[in-house]
């Protein structure tokens, strides 16, 4: 195992904000933590970089305790939500400045800068003032600043999360790019469940603090273990028990004589989602925009498989 | 509606406060009440008025206590320095001078202050108990007590030096004590400009100056205040200080094991004046005021406040303390030239000193 | 509602005329009129005094420059020290800068002969040297150790402002302490230094309590300024000394002023809650800044704690006895003067941050190029010596036109207005935070200009005011150089009854009285805070729910 978290517990000021996480990082992997804010994420990736000292538990790198190490002694880097570059240095030299801690003398630093900048797709950028770029153009540069020193682990906290759409969008695909060129292995921190499908080898998904389910993407939404993740991830009609249908596996059929009535319609573009009102629960059911439409009031009978989950 | 009302309550808030502060200055006292101003009625004629008072000291606050209870004029006042009081009075130019009286400071000033005309003539009915040496002939100002040079000296520094005790102002050029004098600067002590003056006096102008070159061979620095050659002695920073011997000096040195020296050589001495402002809205505050201390036992008063030997005090008859002065030791001194030469005096001693 | 609108015009026109003309009528004018009278009076030419006492501006430039060069160094050496440091222990050590920043004038100077003096405690009978404290070392070390709390508070207010994961940032690239210190903190903290050092440069060219007290045989413009009056009323070569103190204090303001601004715009992006400090303990940089902070705080207790124990001893044959005795005898000098201190302190600190905020508001908001004008020559109080500002007064406001000199009004306008300097800054700090949308917003949905400050400006500004408040009402609480030549009977303040038993050597007195400026500034502090934490609590609440 590459990285090893074994029962890792913080305790801040009486509260639980870890309780007991247990899992491991394959090498060259891009594990997604998720979950919504304050479930203790940011928290996790404090005691990874090691910002915050935990209070039990071990984390190893390579086989290597690493759980008290200063962060400056670990061969993890990090970039942080804020796009936090030296706003004295220019973009070369934030770009170097890692790699004087590596004792790699200056001209070699700046083969290496000029080098990242090149696969950042930067290169006309060597002597602009920090305060000069754009948004994307700032998370770029402070990804390369962490990428340079070739960490064993790179932790992502939230990154894009400040950026528009758009090109929220082209950084995951460059993400991506930069991580199977550089084959560095990685941890990524969002909420945005969007992104860790798009990216994820892996997704752990977290809530108050605890595990809730580790898996790929597919399994996730496929297998969700419990209730959390169920809800949590994508949308779900829940039945009695641990049985529950996503909006998208429901047929839906015009019929008079149908037992449901449809009661909402909200266009999304190439889906709709209609509410249907059944005698016993509402259902939201999922279509692609193809083909007719059904309107509100119209009578409809409903088929589908109901799936289980593991627990509640 | 209720932002107009917190407006209107800070306003009112502040008003108070300016209630307070602001409406405490002094044009209470210019109406001046037409009673008689015969010294010897006190029938509290100056009820509700204020005498604002410059003064060298705060310790006379009994004594205008003492005028406040018999005449009900309430007593403001302020210490400054003579050089102070001429600097605001020629920068002020108010119609209202910024006190009555003056009470206290080297003569000089006051006669300065004369021929700036800046006082108030005013002769006393009783003011013929003083000698006529220590009062204006024209009743511009008046004196009211004498200062008297003389030494304090630090024993402990001094036998941590293998030094004697000095006895004379001549001790004081030997060279061997080159760096344990100090005084002030004549130019802001009156004090030190009178120990200046009264020994260029008692041997004559070449060899008064001769005497202070050797003085000044022996001193690293001049004090910028009054009290620093009282309190750097005291403190142990030099062995001996140049002082004006008054019953403070006498207490500093029971304090800090220190002695108080007479120079058996000759006491300088200066007057120290008092005067009514030109103009000033109370002065007949001011003018009652005088009355009030040249009766004898205010006199014996203003001698304990002043910390006085009974040979400090201008009035025949009135006992002060006794510090041991000798009156036939005081140096004689000529008190014609003692304001007129004084910016000679000082530019002389400053070309002399150089940057000390 | 043309009738709101109308009242509100108004008032609007009304603020703006009533500031113009009070910072023109109380500032400016009494400058011009102390610099055109003085040079109508006899003397000597500039140029003459000049090639005369060009030894005095020496002086003054070297104790200057030496005062910044060494205050900057231990300022920085302290906010460094803090970088190490958990809140638990910054807390009480900031609160003790806090204390030490009230430095009432002339008694931390004699604590310091008392200590260091050639018959010190210390120096003599402790390290059984013979030490001589007298002269320009003695100046710059005791101007050093009482403008170090204030601006070592400055930089370390700042220290808390610095992004906590540009720091996290460096450290995960490898860096160690000495190296975050030395790559991140220390130029990230420099135009805080520079602002610092030229704070320091001007207070110490308009230092003349020191030099008088410990200076020796070493004389500067400022303590010259300060005796050419009291020893001779020479009035026109006060002016002299002061014109010539102001060529160097306004080329350091311009300066300052030119960094101010680049410090203003150094301020981006996020931060998050995360703290980034303190630094782990280790590194070349550590041991160095504690043991300077060490000696430096043992220095200011020694400093403060003589001054405590002078107030509450008195002395018999060489020997202290604990007495109440100071603190009884200090009761016939102060006779109401405590109130009518305290009150100046309020009056001035409130009207003068008020007129400071309006001034903001009218320069920053509303973009006003002439109140950029006013807020620059309320600047010169802060430039300029005090006893300078003091003189004025005394020329512009006793003759045939305005006779105000009379009256205990001018020592509370000239406490307030000498304010205005710093407080237009503090003001402008504050104000840069409110989102210029909300003045929008008011007048969008219907507010006047009255609204705009009782709804936006002011509310929003709170806590900028209090401090800035405060630090209003500590200033009037120790100063001394603007009004002691304005003070008349039946108007003393503390620091002048302070003053005057300096003078007259009761130290004892002297130190009961430092400790009750101290004390009433504490306490009006802790009821500042106390309030603003409350209300912040309140905030906080609200938002939660």
């Amino acid at each position: 195992m590459f990285l090893e978290v074994k029962d890792l517990t913080k305790v801040y000021q009486q509260k639980n904000v870890l309780h007991q996480l247990s899992f491991g990082v394959e090498t060259g992997e891009m594990l997604v933590v998720l979950g919504p804010s304050g479930c203790g994420k940011s928290t996790l990736l404090s005691c990874l970089n090691g910002f915050t000292q935990v209070t039990s538990g071990t984390v190893r790198l390579l086989g290597q305790e690493i759980t008290k190490a200063m962060p400056e002694d670990r061969d993890i880097t990090t970039v942080f939500q804020s796009y936090s570059l030296f706003p004295h240095m220019n973009v070369l030299q934030n770009l170097m400045y890692g790699l004087k801690f590596q004792k790699i003398g200056k001209k070699a630093a700046k083969a290496k800068a000029i080098k990242m900048l090149q696969l950042l797709q930067m290169t006309e950028y060597q002597t602009a003032r920090i305060q000069d770029l754009s948004g994307g153009q700032q998370q770029r540069i402070a990804l390369g600043r962490s990428l340079i020193v070739a960490p064993k682990l790179l932790l992502l906290d939230e990154p894009f999360s400040n950026l528009d759409e758009k090109l929220r969008l082209s950084m995951r695909l460059e993400l991506r790019r930069l991580q199977k060129e550089l084959g560095i292995t990685m941890v990524f921190v969002t909420h945005d469940q969007q992104e860790a499908f798009a990216i994820a080898d892996r997704i752990l998904v977290m809530d108050a603090g605890k595990i809730q389910q580790i898996a790929t993407g597919a399994e996730l939404y496929n297998q969700p273990k419990n209730k959390f993740v169920l809800t949590f991830i994508g949308e779900a009609n829940q039945l009695a028990n641990t049985a529950y249908v996503r909006p998208e596996c429901i047929d839906l059929r015009l019929d008079t004589n149908g037992q449901g009535q449809i009661i909402q319609k909200i266009f999304q573009g190439a889906t709709i989602n209609y509410q249907v009102k059944l005698p016993t629960q509402t259902f939201w059911i999922t279509r692609l925009n193809r083909g007719a439409a059904f309107e509100v009031g119209d009578l409809v009978t409903l088929t589908y498989q109901v799936q289980q989950m593991e627990g509640k | 509606m209720k932002m107009i009302k917190r407006f209107g309550a800070l306003l009112l808030l502040l008003g108070g406060l300016f209630l307070i502060t602001a409406c405490s200055s002094n044009s209470s006292s210019s109406k001046s009440s037409s009673s008689s101003s015969s010294s010897k009625q006190v029938t509290k004629q100056f009820k509700g008025e204020t005498m604002n008072v410059v003064t060298t000291s705060d310790a006379y606050k009994p004594l205008f206590d003492k005028f406040s209870k018999e005449t009900g004029a309430k007593v403001n006042f302020l210490s400054m320095s003579s050089g102070e009081v001429l600097a605001r009075m020629k920068a002020d130019k108010s119609s209202e001078p910024m006190a009555d009286l003056w009470f206290g400071g080297g003569l000089d000033a006051f006669m300065q202050a004369k021929s700036d005309g800046l006082l108030e003539k005013y002769q006393s009915s009783s003011v013929k108990k003083i000698d006529a040496k220590y009062r204006d002939s024209q009743g511009y100002w008046l004196s009211k007590g004498l200062t008297v040079g003389g030494l304090l000296v630090n024993k402990k520094v001094l036998k941590e030096k293998g030094l004697p005790v000095p006895k004379t102002w001549a001790d004081l050029a030997d060279s061997k004590y080159k760096g344990e004098i100090i005084m002030s600067d004549p130019a802001v002590s009156g004090t030190m400009y009178a120990i200046v003056k009264g020994i260029i006096d008692k041997d004559g102008e070449k060899a008064g100056w001769d005497y202070w070159q050797k003085v000044n061979d022996n001193i690293t620095f001049y004090g910028k205040r009054g009290k620093d050659p009282q309190e750097k002695t005291a403190s142990g920073e030099f062995g001996i200080g140049l002082i004006p011997v008054d019953q403070s000096a006498f207490d500093s040195a029971k304090e800090n094991d220190l002695k108080v020296i007479y120079p058996s050589d000759g006491i300088p001495w200066v007057p120290e004046g008092i005067a009514v402002f030109k103009n000033a809205p109370g002065q007949k505050m001011a003018k009652a005021f005088i009355d009030f201390m040249l009766e004898p036992a205010n006199m014996k008063q203003l001698a304990k406040l002043d910390g006085k030997d009974t040979d400090q005090i201008i009035m025949p008859g009135v006992k002060g303390l006794d510090l041991g002065l000798d009156k036939k030791d005081l140096i004689k001194e000529d008190l014609s030239t003692f304001g007129s030469d004084r910016q000679a005096i000082l530019d002389k001693w400053a070309a002399m000193v150089g940057d000390k | 509602m043309k009738r709101k609108h109308f009242g509100s015009i108004l008032a609007d026109k009304t603020v703006y005329i009533l500031l113009s003309v009070s910072i023109l009528g109380f500032i400016l004018y009494p400058y011009l009129s102390i610099f055109i009278q003085s040079f109508q009076e006899q003397g000597i030419a500039f140029s003459a005094f000049i090639r005369q006492d060009a030894v005095l501006l020496q002086h003054s430039l070297f104790i200057a420059i030496l005062t910044m060069v060494l205050t900057v160094f231990m300022s920085l050496t302290l906010a460094i020290f803090f970088v190490f440091l958990k809140s638990k222990w910054q807390k009480p050590l900031r609160l003790f800068l806090l204390v030490t920043m009230v430095s009432p004038p002339f008694v931390t100077s004699l604590a310091y002969i008392t200590l260091f003096g050639r018959r010190g405690m210390i120096t003599h009978d402790l390290l059984n040297l013979t030490f001589n404290p007298y002269g320009a070392h003695g100046i710059i070390l005791m101007e050093t150790l009482s403008f170090t709390s204030l601006n070592a508070l400055v930089l370390i207010g700042m220290l808390h402002q610095l992004e906590p994961a540009v720091i996290n940032s460096a450290r995960s690239l490898g860096a160690k302490s000495d190296a975050v210190i030395r790559d991140m903190i220390l130029p990230l903290l420099r135009p805080g230094v520079i602002v610092v050092a030229l704070i320091s440069f001007i207070r110490s060219l308009a230092d003349f309590q020191t030099p008088t007290i410990i200076g020796g045989s070493y004389r500067v413009l400022a303590s010259e300024g300060y005796f050419a009056v009291i020893s001779a009323g020479d009035l026109h070569r006060a002016a002299l000394i002061n014109f010539t103190l102001c060529i160097p204090a306004l080329l350091g303001f311009f300066l300052y002023i030119h960094y101010e601004h680049t410090m203003t715009t150094q301020h981006h992006g996020l931060s998050s809650d995360t703290n980034a400090l303190p630094l782990p303990k280790k590194g070349w940089f550590f041991p160095v800044t504690c043991c300077l902070a060490v000696i430096f705080y043992g220095a200011l207790l020694l400093q403060y704690g003589s001054i405590l124990i002078n107030a509450v001893t008195v002395k018999n044959m060489g020997q202290l006895t604990f007495s109440w005795q100071p603190l009884l005898d200090s009761r016939m000098y102060l006779d109401g003067t405590i109130l009518r201190t305290v009150s100046y302190a309020l009056v001035a600190g409130f009207v003068g941050s008020l007129i400071s905020f309006l001034i903001i508001y009218y320069s920053q908001i509303r973009q006003s190029r002439w109140m950029n004008l006013i807020e620059l020559i309320g600047t010169f109080p802060y430039i300029l010596p005090g006893t300078f500002f003091g003189l004025g007064y005394l020329y512009a406001f006793s003759g045939q036109y305005f006779h105000l000199t009379n009256l205990s009004i001018i020592v509370i306008i000239n406490v307030t207005f000498k304010q205005v300097a710093f407080a237009t800054k503090a003001a402008k700090a504050a104000v840069a935070q409110v989102e210029p949308t909300y003045f929008k917003t008011v007048h969008d949905l219907g507010g006047t200009v009255l609204n705009e400050w009782h709804d936006v400006f002011f509310p929003m500004t709170r806590q900028g005011f209090a401090l800035t408040f405060l630090n209003g009402f500590i200033s009037t609480m120790t100063t001394i150089g603007s009004i002691i030549f304005l003070i008349r009977p039946g108007q003393k303040v503390m620091t002048i009854v302070m003053f005057d038993v300096v003078q007259r050597g009761e130290y004892q007195i002297a130190s009961v009285i430092a400790c009750l400026i101290i004390l009433i500034c504490l306490i009006m502090a802790g009821l500042v805070f106390g309030i603003l934490g409350l209300k912040q609590r309140r905030w906080l609440h609200v938002s939660r729910s």
